[in-house]
């Protein structure tokens, strides 16, 4: 009977602890469940590739998270389709007010007007907790670059959004 | 009160898909990096292939030539090789300088895809209307790590044409694998912006523009001169200075 490789229990069990969470990151960007489990899973395929080193590292979930988010800014496929998708599905759809689900789909809709960058800039900074210098490493811009991107990014969210301005400062 | 980062905090941590509806199946990705292991070795195979052939015919050619009136016959043929070559001679060592990465597969260096180039371009489809073209820019040798051994510092250049188009510069590098095939070394390095580019060594200088947060997206502010440099493991903005833009005085 074949033993089972630690090094294979090692990866089997990150990737079904990080999976949901790399997803989530990269459909903020992509703003598409599918085309963001498939970055996931080609970020995962990565990471596998490199395991005996990735492995290894302190937060491996960083390095695919990464990969993640630098494909999903890159990724063009849907671009342009986005926004008529939305559109239709919005102009059929009839919601509460003031509940999660339509906080979704206004916050679904705001990210849709934003480029790709601005996005991850967001996702980077709100969902996973990272500083300007971490996001723009993310990103692979500059410092500066990157505080663009944020700051442009919110400023669009906060309008998109209806924050009253004694709060959107 | 709550700051519009709470806000916009709590708006998104509570948006997007459910984190429980993501489940993924592990073995469809081990499946894929085993197909990519695959076509690496088939293709280290085939070059390898390819080097013994041609060895083959070097010592074929070699032969021939030093006995010209030898019938080409099996039975005639020596039957030890002349003293004058080595019966067991060290292969040569590969040389990233004999990889050819104009034809060349390389992942996630346009629209996170995969390109494989020939002659020095790939056409990557996208919709009917739009395309990326992958084209590969200068190449430059040096130690890169410190071993001993030269390893490429290399352009390419994805550029999306459609309504709208515009390019990204890739700096990658790579050495020579232990299978005699290009490897990766370190993180590439991706350059939006750009306007023209030259590498020397490990350091690629980058003219590009720069756009001041507050102003319209439609004009650069200002335009610089970088120069990336190439730390063994991932490149390094080594300085930026800024130049004049073209019609400013």
């Amino acid at each position: 009977m074949r033993r089972a490789n630690p090094a294979t229990l090692d990866f089997d069990r990150f990737f079904a602890e990080e999976f949901p969470a790399i997803v989530r990151a990269a459909w903020f960007v992509v703003l598409d469940t599918e085309v963001a489990k498939e970055i996931a899973q080609e970020a995962f395929c990565r990471a596998l590739q490199r395991w005996d080193r990735i492995g290894h590292y302190d937060r491996p979930g960083a390095w695919v998270r990464t990969v993640a988010i630098r494909l999903a800014v890159r990724s063009r496929d849907r671009q342009r389709r986005e926004r008529s998708v939305v559109e239709s599905g919005m102009a059929g759809h009839s919601v509460d007010l003031d509940t999660p689900e339509l906080d979704n789909i206004v916050l679904e809709a705001a990210l849709r007007d934003l480029p790709r960058q601005q996005r991850a800039a967001l996702v980077l900074r709100y969902l996973c907790d990272l500083d300007v210098a971490e996001l723009a490493g993310v990103i692979g811009c500059k410092p500066s670059t990157a505080r663009v991107h944020l700051h442009r990014g919110r400023n669009a969210l906060a309008q998109s959004i209806g924050v009253p301005d004694d709060i959107a400062r | 009160m709550t700051s519009l980062d709470d806000r916009l905090r709590d708006l998104i941590r509570s948006g997007g898909p459910d984190a429980g509806s993501l489940r993924g199946d592990v073995t469809e990705v081990r499946a894929r990096a085993r197909r990519r292991t695959l076509r690496r070795r088939a293709a280290v195979g085939a070059l390898g292939t390819v080097m013994v052939v041609l060895g083959a015919a070097g010592v074929v050619w070699a032969g021939a030539s030093s006995a010209p009136n030898v019938v080409s016959d099996d039975t005639t043929l020596p039957q030890s090789p002349p003293s004058t070559v080595p019966t067991t001679t060290a292969p040569p060592r590969p040389s990233i300088r004999d990889v050819d990465f104009g034809d060349m597969t390389y992942d996630l260096v346009c629209d996170g895809r995969a390109a494989t180039l020939t002659d020095g371009i790939a056409r990557l489809p996208d919709t009917a209307e739009s395309h990326f073209d992958v084209t590969l820019g200068a190449v430059s040798y040096a130690d890169a790590e410190g071993d001993g051994d030269e390893d490429a510092l290399v352009l390419l250049q994805c550029t999306f044409i459609g309504a709208e188009t515009d390019s990204t510069l890739q700096l990658r590098v790579y050495g020579m694998g232990s299978g005699g095939e290009a490897s990766l070394i370190g993180s590439p390095q991706d350059l939006e912006n750009y306007q023209n580019s030259s590498v020397e060594g490990m350091t690629a200088t980058v003219v590009v523009d720069q756009y001041a947060g507050g102003v319209p997206d439609c004009c650069p502010t200002s335009r610089a001169r970088e120069v990336w440099r190439f730390d063994g493991s991932a490149f390094v903005l080594e300085s930026s200075t800024q130049i004049p833009q073209p019609g400013t005085s």
